[in-house]
């Protein structure tokens, strides 16, 4: 009886290995990547560590080490064109929409083997292809401090050139044209005032008649002066907004209406693999969790980006303060500016906005 | 025989004339070539970048900007800075020594701190800000983002503690005998500032105005972080150039301008001190 009973559960043990075994082939062939270091080249303010949180520790589960490199993506272009000829400095890259045009036709990425990259199935077929995959969205408008509005009876902005009322003088940030998401405030007020992405005097002109206190080149800079009641509005993307808020400031996210039927303007970020990376896979490996819907959930509670992957942007209407800034619907989305730079010279804009905002 | 302690200096001056010419070779070749953008330049030689500075409006008004910027905040420096390095330097307490070892300490803060420090004295519900309005003696508050004047502030903040130093040497190798026996023959105390400690530290002002000086024309913080956006001295626009546009030949163009700049002042104002100098002697 004993014997058979031992008999019994060593069968078992057996028949449980064996199922486990043949359960298994999907961990098998997930790759271990022990001794492998890998380079990201992100943003940097807490973005890095947002990044690591949700994407960098699942390549850390499987032996690998994630470094970063945190700059804004024109100052990891540099870095980019300044190595040409020797080792990459990094080896996933992530770009704004405007660097990524200049990074692709510097040949400073390689092609991506999307089959490494499961979770695009869940981006749409515009947010991936050979040689980037879409990272995150932004949506683009206006933070503004609604007490202070209210008290000194300003109305809501509807659109940017709400932002030219006399009370707002001096309590105005603009973003700086060096960064991800200028071009979108000068494609914006250019439509919106009978100007296109090749005229953008009409932009110009509104810059130049906000004459805000400051251009922000950081982020940081406009949450801080913000918070210290110095501006009562800034031309940011939503995220900002959902951070302050979350923060306890009293700011509201306005998406300006461009011209008669649009409203809101949409800005994307982009991974790609760093030519002549000696970590190619772990790259994919990355960039796909990167985009998954749990990491990409995270980083929308965490740090206000809109989700690339469709899973994750369900979840998000259940949150109300996501819910009040963001536009999720798909009609909405479908309504939105999207600067096509194939169009918008920013080689041009910045020399002309050097020009039009500069100090005498 | 006459030692010639001059050639001390030697070693030292050859060295940094080798590593500034060997980090200036690359961008003033760099700057005869065509650019093709993305840090790539054309095949031949062509001085078009040079004639494109010199023909628009952008740069030059830049270069003046970033000249007369530099040279309000050395004199202004000079201004403030001579009084208290020579406070200090005549004070017989221990104290003066505590006051410089702060002002080295001072000197050793990175500038991006001092720069937020100055952002935070500012702001509008910043305590200076509330004071003087509570004082009356301002309507709204006081600024320095955006403003060229703002960012003569920063730089002032940032030179300041050298040009202390600096100065403070140079009062301390005038004897302070020499004062003393002006004022035993009943020269006043203002003529004895204009007659013997101005004239004896005039070397040493004239070398402060030019370190600081030089300092300015190639700050780049200040008139980045307060100049907020609207401030383009020649290094925000080299940056602007270099990192934006990707334009390295134009970038090197506003560099080596900048440098041959900076040094033509240098050397015009040696030649006007030897000169000077020359002529007071002559005088005597």
């Amino acid at each position: 009886m004993r014997n058979i009973r031992r008999r019994q559960l060593l069968g078992g043990i057996a028949a449980v290995s064996t199922f486990a075994i043949m359960r298994r082939p999907a961990d098998a062939q997930q790759a271990r990547f022990d001794g492998v270091t890998l380079r990201v080249a992100t943003f940097g303010g807490g973005w890095d560590k947002a990044v690591h949180k949700y994407a960098g520790v699942k390549l850390e589960e499987l032996g690998a080490k994630v470094e970063y490199v945190t700059a804004p993506p024109r100052d990891n272009l540099a870095k980019l064109i300044a190595a040409k000829g020797r080792p990459a400095p990094f080896d996933v890259v992530e770009m704004g929409d405007l660097t990524w045009v200049d990074t692709y036709e510097g040949g400073f990425i390689q092609k991506i083997d999307l089959s490494n990259i499961p979770n695009r199935k869940d981006l749409l077929p515009t947010q991936s292809d050979d040689w980037k995959v879409a990272s995150w969205v932004t949506q683009e408008g206006i933070v503004y401090n609604a007490e202070k509005f209210a008290e000194n009876g300003i109305p809501k902005p509807e659109r940017y050139r709400d932002l030219l009322h006399p009370k707002l003088a001096g309590k105005l940030c603009l973003i700086d044209i060096s960064q991800a998401g200028a071009s979108q405030l000068l494609v914006g007020a250019s439509l919106d005032d009978g100007g296109s992405m090749t005229n953008i005097e009409p932009a110009l002109k509104f810059v130049k008649e906000a004459n805000p206190l400051q251009f922000w080149k950081v982020g940081a800079q406009a949450v801080t002066l913000m918070k210290s009641g110095d501006i009562w509005a800034s031309t940011m993307h939503a995220g900002f907004a959902v951070q302050m808020k979350k923060a306890g400031l009293p700011v509201a996210f306005c998406h300006p209406k461009v011209g008669a039927t649009k409203r809101g303007l949409l800005k994307e970020g982009w991974l790609g693999v760093v030519k002549g990376t000696p970590v190619p896979r772990a790259a994919e490996f990355f960039i796909n969790e990167y985009v998954s819907a749990s990491a990409q959930l995270g980083l929308a509670r965490e740090r206000g980006i809109v989700p690339v992957n469709g899973k994750a942007r369900v979840p998000l209407g259940e949150d109300p303060i996501l819910k009040e800034m963001f536009l999720l619907s798909d009609a909405d989305v479908a309504n939105m500016v999207s600067v096509d730079f194939n169009v918008f010279n920013l080689d041009e804009a910045t020399q002309r906005w050097t020009r039009t905002v500069g100090a005498r | 025989m006459k030692a010639r302690w001059q050639l001390v200096l030697l070693p030292s001056l050859l060295l940094s004339m080798l590593l500034l010419a060997a980090s200036q070779f690359a961008f003033l070749r760099g700057s005869f070539f065509k650019d093709l953008r993305l840090g790539r330049l054309g095949a031949d030689l062509t001085i078009e970048n040079y004639v494109r500075f010199f023909t628009d409006s952008l740069y030059l008004d830049s270069l003046l900007l970033t000249v007369r910027l530099s040279a309000t905040v050395a004199l202004l420096t000079l201004v403030i800075g001579y009084p208290v390095a020579y406070i200090l330097a005549r004070m017989r307490s221990r104290w003066s020594l505590v006051l410089l070892a702060a002002i080295i300490a001072a000197s050793f803060i990175t500038i991006v701190i001092k720069v937020l420090g100055l952002i935070i004295i500012f702001s509008s519900g910043g305590t200076l800000n509330r004071l003087l309005l509570a004082s009356g003696l301002i309507a709204k508050p006081l600024t320095i983002m955006g403003q060229t004047s703002g960012v003569v502030v920063g730089l002032m903040h940032f030179t300041m503690g050298f040009a202390v130093l600096l100065l403070y040497g140079v009062v301390r190798t005038i004897p302070r005998s020499l004062e003393e026996a002006a004022e035993v023959h009943g020269a006043p105390r203002w003529r004895v500032f204009q007659r013997i400690i101005i004239p004896l530290s005039l070397p040493g002002i004239a070398v402060t105005f030019l370190i600081v000086f030089n300092l300015c024309m190639g700050a780049f913080t200040s008139a980045a972080l307060i100049g907020g956006g609207k401030v383009f001295t020649l290094p925000v626009l080299i940056q602007q150039t270099v990192i934006m546009q990707t334009r390295y030949a134009m970038g090197a163009t506003i560099s080596v301008v900048l440098m041959v700049v900076t040094l033509l002042i240098n050397a015009l104002s040696v030649v006007l001190m030897a000169r000077l100098d020359r002529r007071k002697t002559a005088v005597a």
